[in-house]
């Protein structure tokens, strides 16, 4: 066991603190200090930085695009990136499908689109979620039929929970190929085109006025066969893949700093002391999470029940995000009773609490998105109580 | 930042396990052993190097870190035997290194890891004890683990100007010294120590303040209280286990059913956070965050602890409240190792206060 980062690590947190603090423009760094949501155009600013670095896909195969950093340098990329007012990397493609291009697909598809996802020219939206296949995603039903000319598979069906589909113009989805059988064998993962005539996009209005999430729905619309990532009915082989990417970082280390000190700001320099008890119960519980997703990564770590890992981080990190989204909440007074940043001045003394309330309403999805903390636990008591 | 453990540490963690399981089974947990088995139990941990674990080895000690002191704590806490060595070899031990001269040590150390001499300490005396002439009167309150003591460390003030404090080592059987024995909540021997011009044996001589001394001992205290916590925990969560697989109502076994399911959950993660925080509190001990860390594992174990043993007890349904059924042995150990530095708040403070 080793206390401390090594001098390597040290320096990598001092060149990604430099890079931020040089290339991260101050009115995006506002906009998500207040909890203000993004345009496209803000992220792609963002992403364009990381682009020209060659830290955009740091999680990819290095022939790819990666940077071969250590799962360590990772964290502590989006640990000094988050806590400097940088955006969360949200866009499906770097996260998700880069990954699984790079180990399930065809040379032509990772010619085609690894270069265009790094590049942000273009977006792909997640394609999991139905109305009916949420937490129990492999009851979807959406379906891939292969064309007569053998060439195009026929899609029909409905997506839901779709984040930033709005913006995107590539989803890459699940879909049955096969009416019956185990999902393991009768699910396909297909590339869409989200400009091909049948597809089409519709908002969601959530709780705390956004507009991320949306319902996708395709009508006959036509895949070429090319598209189909891996082998047929065997999508759920890259979806297992994707998912355990999804969950890299799913604590959210970086993202409970930021509020957390957000939270500070908001109390200003000298908290209560029943304040201060809760500050440092967040602190203690967020070194608590920490230290758990450092020691992840050891080898020989001596876990006393396999395969909880990933779970206990989605819990206790979303749980504890939404812990203090909603110490904020009571923190920020009356400015914290409106529903959106409707200040007209900017220089209102209360304008950078304005969306405190419309952040803790959206936090309520923490625990929902990424399988739910329901069926997280369900996952943790399932290896405890077969531990044998 | 690294939580690897080497294959050295496995061997000796499975060393301690062995000597837990083989001495004391698990049915006999928590009852209250005759002198002879407490003897003979003692023998064994020296021999198997237990006992002067971080001792140099010119005090017959194995040189290891805070990271092996952890591991071991864990295995005793399986075993509930670790009341004692927490108080001689921790406590103790890394009393008499931090704070008395090197042949001081030496002595006093060789006595503590060969088994010969077992000693406590009353870490917060020195309100309450004066010393003047050697002569030591007051009392020490709530001492832990004082039974099969020869040796009580506490720290004095001295009566004559500029009043400064010490530590110094009282013999137990010496005239003066009255023990007003107290039964604590896991079972163990702790007293009011009243010391009416009782001699000093020896005062520790080394070159640090006093008070910092007794922070120092208490944060390493702490750290090992916390790692053993998680061996009991460990034990708790293993008895929840095969109880929720073996036990049926209503035609299933408890295990399916999915608000039980969620309470183990619930249990595992405590268990896995306390853990990483308790390996960060043994990896700091000899850098300036020792203290910040383990009141971090202790104010994280005082939040924690009461909801952890309260849902083992409910998940075992009314054998959990009986004497008989083991866990509750576990469970008061736990609850004391919670609070025997103070409650959850304090520790928050006290973690404050060491981050600034």
């Amino acid at each position: 066991m080793q206390l401390k980062y090594t001098s390597i690590d040290d320096a990598f947190r001092l060149s990604v603190r430099e890079f931020v603090a040089q290339k991260l423009p101050a009115w995006i760094k506002e906009k998500v200090e207040r909890g203000q949501r993004l345009e496209k155009s803000d992220y792609l600013v963002w992403f364009d930085a990381l682009y020209q670095q060659g830290w955009i896909t740091p999680a990819w195969p290095i022939e790819y695009g990666g940077t071969g950093w250590s799962p360590i340098q990772r964290a502590i990329f989006d640990e000094e990136t988050l806590l400097a007012g940088a955006p969360r990397v949200i866009a499906s493609g770097i996260q998700m499908l880069g990954p699984v291009l790079s180990k399930f697909g065809t040379k032509a598809q990772k010619d085609l689109h690894l270069p265009l996802i790094r590049q942000s020219k273009v977006w792909w939206a997640q394609g999991f979620s139905e109305p009916s296949a949420g937490s129990d995603l492999a009851s979807l039903r959406t379906s891939a039929v292969i064309d007569e000319d053998g060439q195009s598979f026929i899609v029909n069906g409905q997506k839901l929970w779709t984040s930033y589909a709005q913006w995107c113009d590539w989803m890459f989805a699940l879909v049955r190929t096969k009416a019956d059988g185990k999902p393991q064998e009768s699910i396909s993962f297909i590339l869409i085109d989200m400009s091909t005539p049948g597809v089409k996009v519709r908002p969601i209005r959530m709780l705390e006025n956004g507009t991320d999430l949306n319902e996708v729905f395709l009508d006959n619309v036509k895949v070429p066969a090319i598209n189909l990532v891996g082998e047929l009915h065997r999508g759920w082989d890259c979806a297992k893949y994707l998912l355990g990417f999804e969950r890299t970082g799913i604590a959210g280390i970086g993202s409970c700093k930021q509020q957390l000190a957000r939270l500070r700001k908001v109390l200003g320099q000298t908290p209560s002391e029943l304040w201060q008890d809760r500050l440092t119960d967040f602190e203690i519980e967020l070194l608590a999470l920490e230290a758990t997703s450092l020691r992840l990564l050891s080898v020989n770590q001596l876990a006393l029940f396999a395969g909880v890992e990933a779970s206990t981080l989605k819990v206790k990190g979303t749980e504890l995000r939404q812990s203090i989204y909603g110490a904020l909440l009571e923190a920020g007074g009356d400015a914290a009773l409106l529903l959106d940043d409707q200040f007209a001045r900017s220089d209102d003394a209360d304008a950078w609490l304005g969306m405190l309330a419309a952040n803790f309403l959206d936090a309520r999805k923490l625990s929902i998105y990424g399988g739910t903390n329901e069926v997280q636990r369900n996952m943790i008591a399932r290896a405890a109580l077969n531990p044998f | 930042m690294n939580f690897s453990i080497t294959d050295d540490q496995i061997s000796l963690k499975d060393t301690v396990r062995a000597l837990v399981e083989g001495e004391v089974p698990l049915r006999l947990r928590g009852n209250t052993s005759n002198p002879e088995d407490v003897d003979a139990l003692w023998l064994k941990m020296a021999e198997v190097g237990v006992l002067g674990l971080c001792f140099s080895a010119a005090a017959n000690g194995s040189e290891l870190t805070a990271v092996e002191r952890m591991l071991t704590a864990i295995e005793l806490g399986r075993g509930l035997v670790a009341s004692q060595w927490q108080m001689s070899s921790v406590a103790a031990g890394e009393l008499v290194k931090v704070a008395s001269n090197h042949s001081q040590a030496i002595s006093l150390l060789s006595s503590l890891s060969n088994g010969q001499r077992r000693a406590t300490v009353a870490l917060d005396s020195d309100a309450n004890v004066t010393v003047n002439s050697s002569l030591l009167n007051g009392i020490c309150r709530y001492v832990h683990a004082i039974e099969n003591c020869d040796w009580l460390f506490l720290m004095a003030s001295n009566i004559q100007p500029p009043n400064e404090k010490h530590w110094v080592c009282v013999d137990l059987r010496e005239a003066g010294v009255s023990i007003e024995r107290l039964t604590l909540l896991d079972g163990s021997i702790g007293a009011h120590a009243r010391l009416k011009n009782a001699p000093v044996l020896m005062t520790l001589e080394g070159s640090l303040n006093a008070l910092k001394v007794r922070d120092i001992v208490q944060h390493r205290l702490m750290a090992s209280q916390v790692a053993e916590s998680l061996g009991a925990m460990q034990v708790l969560l293993e008895q929840t286990v095969e109880h929720l697989n073996s036990r049926k109502q209503f035609g299933a076994s408890l295990a399916k059913f999915q608000v039980l399911q969620h309470r183990v959950a619930d249990l595992v993660m405590i268990y896995e956070q306390l853990y990483s925080l308790a390996c960060l509190a043994a990896m700091a001990v000899e850098t300036d965050e020792a203290g910040r860390y383990a009141q971090a594992a202790m104010a994280y174990l005082s939040k924690h602890s009461k909801p952890f043993c309260e849902s083992v007890v409910q998940l075992h349904g009314a054998m959990g409240v009986t004497d008989e059924c083991r866990i509750g042995h576990f469970v008061k150990r736990i609850i004391l190792l919670a609070h025997c530095h103070g409650n959850a708040a304090k520790h928050r403070n006290d973690y404050m206060k060491n981050s600034q």
